[in-house]
């Protein structure tokens, strides 16, 4: 694929918030982020004049290239996560924290497999046929997959609410 | 509770997202490493298009 740098400049200011907003979800850890999003954007870099684009975006591509360093990172540390106190001073304070707040403590009772296709869906705003790529699975069952991962949502916000009122 | 299940998550979705905290020095220095040759690369393609017995003459 041949992309000037204007063009690639566009593509960062497009999927930059998307991709750091997921690593610093599945991290919880600001410079962890920082890291893999920057080596992610210099893997694509190198490689983009062998990237083509066949049903599969940049975006969805450059997700595959963050993931796959986010696998290397974890091999390497043995999964261990260091927790960034303040997380939350990168986050707006005054729009959608109602939800936020709901979001992530639904998220906390899902599966890790719930979670990263809800991760994949809302904060990376993938199709279903990208996300299926990009998790080696077909369409359909990621549909299915997300659906069920929905109602288990809607599951768990009853729940809370019937302990809430008795 | 009323509300879609969805719309929570997509408000969730769209508020997580931002940019890094060093995010302009982040770009240029990403910009910088796009290298001279993707450009030329493209202008390469274009003249191949044009002239296809370029391609013959001196494949890639």
């Amino acid at each position: 694929m041949n992309l000037s740098k204007d063009e690639i400049g566009e593509l960062w200011d497009q999927i930059t918030p998307k991709l750091y907003g997921y690593l610093i979800n599945v991290t919880k850890n600001r410079t962890l982020a920082d890291d893999v999003l920057q080596t992610a954007w210099l893997r694509a870099i190198e490689n983009l004049p062998k990237y083509e684009n066949r049903g599969f975006s940049f975006s969805a591509w450059l997700f595959a290239i963050a993931r796959n360093e986010l696998r290397m990172h974890w091999r390497k540390d043995n999964r261990e996560i260091s927790y960034d106190n303040n997380l939350h001073d990168i986050f707006d304070k005054d729009t959608g924290l109602e939800d936020r707040i709901l979001a992530e403590q639904i998220m906390k009772k899902l599966s890790k497999e719930e979670q990263e296709l809800l991760r994949l869906r809302y904060l990376a705003d993938l199709p279903f046929d990208e996300i299926a790529r990009l998790l080696s699975a077909s369409t359909v069952s990621i549909r299915v997959k997300t659906h069920r991962a929905l109602s288990r949502a809607r599951g768990i916000i009853k729940e809370q609410s019937y302990a809430q009122r008795y | 509770m009323h509300r879609d299940i969805r719309e929570i998550f997509k408000n969730w979705g769209e508020k997580s997202r931002v940019f890094p905290k060093e995010h302009p020095a982040m770009k240029e220095e990403i910009l910088a490493k796009v290298p001279f040759s993707l450009e030329e690369y493209r202008i390469t393609a274009v003249s191949r298009l044009k002239f296809p017995w370029l391609a013959v003459s001196f494949p890639p």
